[in-house]
């Protein structure tokens, strides 16, 4: 199981939801940011346990996925 | 044949009614690119600059950018120029919409203004033919209904230039706003006041020529594949406009919120965002500037207030920082009303939404009350008094008269603890982001040169992966808990954007991961020019240094290069960025050091000598 907690307006991009959990997966953040159809154009960095990580890094189970966006406004 | 330029600058003399022409220097625009560039040579070669900046000696220049008005992508912008009035120093205020490309099919570059009439005008430029004309019949009327009614005394496919009440009441505040009810606004630093006193509420441009351009066929190859990577980058601001960021910006910790005092405000964001305006059906439709793709702009109606039922130009991210969080108001009627209310009377959202935020601080410690405010509750986030707050702003009338020109003037006549609340740099209220969660922002703000401006180097961009530094070339390390490096890249972000004002592209042509080498090639098909991306850089350098020649005149110097006590000591203690403070020792004097100034950030003779800039 993993837990995907997601940061700013990523929400609306998954009906609003603030935390997605997913029993099992296997792939990399890369893969991860595809299967939940996030913007990777706004994506400004994904902790993994609170650790930076690029989108190369493999899931592993238990792992806990905080996904922040890019600032942007004017 | 001249490419790019048009190759004619109007000349207006207010007082005298005189309507002249002077010819567009190609080598001045080749060493300072157009815009707010060639609008600082000009002044710092022709004028005066110890007048006082509401006196008619105080020339207001507009100028487009190099490629404004041509087919580059986001190609709109431009500059309107003065000694501002809020800050006593340099002034540059952008502005897009389709203005500046209307005043280049006039067959002009920019226009030169001064003195100052006896009776309101408007300047109609209608092609080839200028004329300056009676306003008394559009005086106290709002930006909307200027626009509308200009339009029928002149043409209704014109694009209008014009000062609401804000500016007729010389408030410094005002900006000069563009476009009507699809509103885009050279807001920053109080230039609608100066518009104001030279007695011109508005000025009407139609034409019908165009620009020679080198090579079209070169242009369009080299569009041809960045256009798709700009578009699929910047889908997000296209959608939602820059409203769509203010989640984004609270969950990296760099939102103002209750006066810039507190560090997280994520379900309060939830509400107020461009998100949210889309999924209520608040925004109705959406609109560009010129030879812009991204389509930024949104019409929002407005469901509360005077204006209920009306549909105009929505709430951008500065605006819903302004009426949001750093209010505490988590309703967006009121804050799309709030807005509309400051389109409408000309007021810079920026200055007023500080102001409102500082009013509301005072009138919780009691600095102000009910008498003072005349009735108006102003606790934090009441949506009512916002909009009869603004109103008095923009009239300077009661509550308004004490902050109808800024924070730092409403600190001054309050005096006290009253300063402690105005967030302000050198006079300008700081832009919505927060220097304590990326501190590259906070030298940039203290050393921009019209005070705290967030477009002079836009850095929290980069520190936040929004455009990554490396694609010009930075490849340092930047951590959010660390100022090593900073400096450097505020540096580098301003010599950029000065050349983005100069050249008039949008500052969000960098979602397309856009670097100088691209933008010269562009400048190489529309000019017939071998520039390259480190000619535009050094040009950038020049462009910033000249200004700040114009502000070490005005006596500024590093006495003045610092943030409000607010955002240099007071750490927050929650959100994304609790407990970061900027080291401003530090990374001023790697600043200066970077920049060839000196220890009091003054250019050296060897920088300037470097800069060709020892003649001015
Ligand atoms: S991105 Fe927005 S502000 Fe910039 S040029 Fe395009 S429509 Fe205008």
């Amino acid at each position: 199981m993993i837990t995907i907690e997601l940061k700013g307006q990523l929400i609306w991009c998954v009906d609003k939801k603030k935390t997605i959990p997913i029993e099992t997966f296997e792939g990399n953040l890369k893969d991860l940011i595809i299967l939940l159809r996030l913007p990777e154009s706004e994506i400004g960095m994904i902790l993994v346990n609170q650790k930076k990580e690029p989108l190369s890094y493999c899931v592993k189970d238990n792992d806990h996925i905080i996904i922040v966006p890019v600032v942007g406004g004017g | 044949m001249t490419y790019g330029i048009m190759g004619k600058i109007l000349e207006v003399d207010l007082t005298s009614k005189a309507i002249g022409y002077r010819t567009s220097d190609i080598t001045v625009f080749k060493k300072y690119l157009g815009g707010s560039g060639v609008a600082a040579k000009i002044l710092m070669d022709e004028f005066d600059l110890g007048v006082d900046p509401l006196s008619p000696e105080n020339p207001l220049i507009f100028m487009n950018g190099l490629l404004t008005g041509l087919p580059v992508p986001t190609g709109a912008k431009s500059s309107f120029v003065a000694k501002s009035p809020l800050t006593g120093i340099w002034n540059e205020s952008t502005v897009g919409g389709h203005w500046g490309a209307q005043v280049k099919k006039c067959g002009l570059d920019g226009m030169i203004m001064t003195g100052k009439s006896e009776t309101p005008v408007y300047i109609w430029i209608n092609d080839d033919c200028v004329e300056i004309r009676d306003a008394s019949a559009l005086m106290g009327l709002d930006v909307f209904e200027t626009s509308d009614k200009v339009k029928a005394m002149t043409d209704a496919k014109a694009v209008v230039a014009c000062i609401g009440p804000a500016g007729e009441n010389l408030s410094k505040i005002a900006g000069i706003m563009i476009g009507g009810n699809e509103t885009r606004a050279a807001g920053r630093g109080g230039l609608g006041a100066v518009m104001g006193s030279k007695n011109i509420k508005a000025i009407v441009a139609k034409g019908t020529k165009s620009a020679n351009v080198y090579s079209r066929e070169s242009l369009r190859d080299l569009l041809k594949d960045f256009l798709p990577i700009l578009n699929a980058n910047a889908k997000s601001l296209h959608d939602f406009g820059t409203a769509g960021g203010v989640q984004g910006v609270e969950a990296n910790g760099d939102l103002p919120i209750k006066n810039w005092t507190l560090g997280d405000w994520a379900e309060g964001a939830e509400k107020t965002c461009g998100q949210n305006m889309d999924y209520l059906g608040i925004t109705v439709s959406h609109h560009a500037c010129y030879a812009c793709s991204i389509r930024c702009g949104k019409d929002a109606r407005v469901d509360i207030g005077p204006y209920k039922g009306a549909i105009g130009h929505g709430p951008e991210y500065e605006t819903c920082a302004a009426f949001g969080a750093n209010i505490l108001n988590d309703n967006i009627e009121y804050l799309v009303a709030a807005n509309d209310i400051c389109n409408r009377m000309g007021l810079d959202v920026i200055c007023a939404g500080n102001a409102t935020a500082m009013a509301m601080e005072c009138f919780e410690r009691g600095v102000i009350d009910k008498v003072d405010t005349e009735g108006i509750d102003l606790t934090w986030g009441n949506g009512p008094s916002i909009l009869d707050f603004l109103l008095k702003l923009a009239k300077k009338e009661g509550i308004g008269a004490i902050f109808g020109d800024g924070v730092k003037d409403a600190g001054d006549k309050l005096g006290g603890l009253a300063k402690e609340f105005a967030i302000h740099v050198k006079g300008l209220s700081v832009a919505f982001h927060d220097p304590r969660a990326f501190t590259s922002m906070a030298v940039g703000y203290a050393t921009s040169n019209r005070g705290g401006c967030h477009l002079e180097n836009l850095s929290y961009f980069c520190e936040s992966g929004a455009f990554p530094p490396g694609i010009f070339g930075f490849n340092k390390p930047l951590s959010k808990h660390s100022d090593e490096n900073k400096a450097e890249l505020s540096v580098i972000m301003q010599n950029l954007m000065n050349v983005y004002n100069a050249l008039g592209l949008c500052k969000f042509l960098i979602r397309g991961k856009t670097n100088p080498e691209t933008i010269a090639t562009w400048i190489n098909a529309v000019t017939g020019w071998d520039m390259t991306g480190e000619d535009l850089m050094v040009t950038g350098e020049r462009l910033h240094n000249i200004k700040r020649l114009y502000n070490n005149s005005m006596g500024i110097s590093r006495k003045d290069d610092h943030l409000p006590p607010r955002l240099q000591y007071h750490d927050r203690r929650t959100g994304a960025a609790a407990g970061i403070l900027p080291n401003m020792t530090k990374l001023l004097t790697e600043y200066y050091n970077i920049r060839g100034w000196d220890n009091e950030g003054i250019p050296t003779p060897e920088r300037l000598d470097f800069l060709d800039l020892t003649t001015i």
